[in-house]
């Protein structure tokens, strides 16, 4: 189930829990919310990897095809078709975080429904450029507008198939991680599994319990104080602990 | 408040001199509690050094006033221009909603005026500037992980901060002693929320801008400046000193 929560109120309820809702915080409510993207992420993705779900899938439509020019930086390959991923995903086996990647195919025939946009949806399988020498050989795997792939390097994703093809736009669909720190607002839904909101609380109270223990006369705070904070001891979470079995 | 009036009846009370002339109001029990004031204003200042204790309690002596920052974003207190004697600053507050509803912050005449805006009122602000040091003030401005960086701006995560008050001024920059806001807030109004400097007693109809509660800590610490006046150890020193170590405790 995905979350009924926004991460604001995440965000502000550890904030309570850790004590740090007052001015002379230790800890800064944007501290707080990375901590929760970085648990978060993590629990999402193995969330994501063992559970067969469509719940956390985004869409992306028309993204343009581009032909890198030549340029000077080596890593962008002059003269290839390809796409720029629209957000950063999950790096799950063989690019597990593209679910698809399809064109609309706009001169097939549609036979059953003229009321809809005539077109035929066309999905791209992935390869790698080692594999993708073998598929050459092969009539019925052949790269062709009608049976294109793809392969990812880093944020790009290459096109075979569509050298001879002007379709100019692709839809994406993608495990997509959390969005930047810099760009996260609180207030909108949190997508992130309600049954794992627990183990998520826990462990960025972890988290928050380490930074408030280191001694604070290490701070800059100009006053003379030898006491160090009261937190308590962060325990050790063993690999046998039911968060690592459930979740690994 | 505290009545003047109440100290002083209390102070003879304690010195027995109900009725008689051998001390008087302006030669003695004024200087004394005017002493006491000054003392208590110390007092307090140790105390909110170290946390121990909140200017909030002193709620006789808290105003929040409107100011217009320049455009560096800096914030001039004179006390000559507010009327009140400056104590501490207790909260910065940027972005304020205003009375009346849709005021629009009077233009800065140059680029280093601020201004002080009376005719406005504070309703409301999400905001709060937490105090930074002078050397996390310069280290931390694209450190998103403290208060007053410049880099998050969206709503929730938004954080102020203000550098204490220093003295920029030149032969071109003529303004004295000024805060500094981060996000830069220039041209618009701020809040701020301060403590006065309690005014002197001058007649015995007079209130002390103290709260009742420490009513018997001025007349003890009042008695003590009086006990002065009648030689070291006596015993009216000796046992106010012990209620005023006392009391001091307490609030430490």
């Amino acid at each position: 189930m995905v979350s009924n929560t926004i991460l604001r109120y995440v965000v502000d309820d550890i904030a309570k829990d850790l004590k740090q809702t007052f001015k002379e915080k230790s800890i800064q409510k944007s501290q707080i919310a990375y901590y929760v993207m970085i648990v978060a992420n993590r629990l999402k993705s193995q969330h994501i990897s063992k559970i067969s779900s469509g719940a956390y899938v985004h869409a992306f439509t028309d993204l343009p095809v581009h032909i890198e020019p030549i340029g000077s930086n080596p890593n962008n390959i002059a003269g290839r078709k390809r796409i720029v991923l629209p957000n950063a995903i999950y790096d799950f086996h063989k690019d597990g975080g593209i679910d698809y990647l399809s064109y609309w195919d706009r001169e097939a025939v549609s036979v059953e429904c003229i009321d809809t946009p005539e077109f035929t949806r066309r999905t791209f399988t992935r390869t790698t450029p080692k594999e993708s020498e073998r598929l050459y050989y092969d009539k019925y795997e052949k790269p062709s507008a009608s049976n294109p792939y793809y392969y990812r390097q880093g944020k790009y994703l290459y096109l075979l198939g569509l050298e001879c093809s002007d379709v100019a736009t692709l839809e994406i669909g993608i495990y997509s991680t959390f969005d930047p720190l810099t760009k996260i607002d609180l207030d909108a839904e949190f997508e992130f599994p309600e049954e794992l909101l627990l183990i998520l609380k826990r462990q960025v109270l972890d988290l928050g319990r380490f930074s408030l223990k280191m001694p604070q006369d290490r701070a800059n705070d100009g006053i003379d104080s030898t006491l160090l904070s009261g937190a308590n001891d962060q325990k050790l979470v063993s690999v046998n602990d039911p968060i690592n079995q459930t979740q690994q | 408040m505290i009545p003047v009036q109440a100290v002083v009846d209390l102070m003879k009370a304690e010195i027995d001199s109900e009725g008689s002339e051998r001390y008087l109001f302006d030669q003695d029990f004024k200087p004394a509690i005017n002493s006491a004031i000054d003392w208590l204003v110390f007092v307090f200042n140790r105390a909110f050094e170290n946390n121990k204790f909140s200017g909030e309690h002193l709620n006789d002596l808290i105003r929040t006033r409107l100011w217009v920052a320049n455009n560096f974003s800096r914030i001039q207190y004179d006390p000559a221009v507010v009327g009140d004697g400056f104590w501490s600053y207790l909260g910065i507050h940027p972005e304020p909603e205003v009375y009346p509803v849709g005021s629009l912050p009077p233009a800065i005449p140059n680029d280093y005026t601020s201004l002080f805006v009376p005719t406005v009122s504070f309703v409301n602000s999400k905001y709060n500037a937490n105090l930074m040091t002078l050397e996390k003030w310069n280290e931390n401005s694209d450190n998103v992980f403290e208060a007053g960086n410049n880099v998050l701006t969206q709503s929730g995560l938004k954080s102020y901060a203000y550098k204490t008050t220093v003295d920029y001024s030149s032969t071109s920059y003529t303004q004295a002693k000024e805060i500094e806001i981060r996000p830069a807030v220039p041209g618009q109004f701020v809040a701020v929320t301060y403590l006065k400097t309690p005014d002197n007693v001058n007649l015995i109809t007079d209130d002390i801008e103290f709260p009742d509660a420490i009513t018997t800590l001025i007349v003890r610490k009042s008695l003590n400046f009086i006990a002065t006046k009648q030689g070291d150890n006596t015993t009216l020193f000796a046992i106010t000193e012990n209620d005023v170590n006392s009391l001091l405790k307490l609030i430490n």
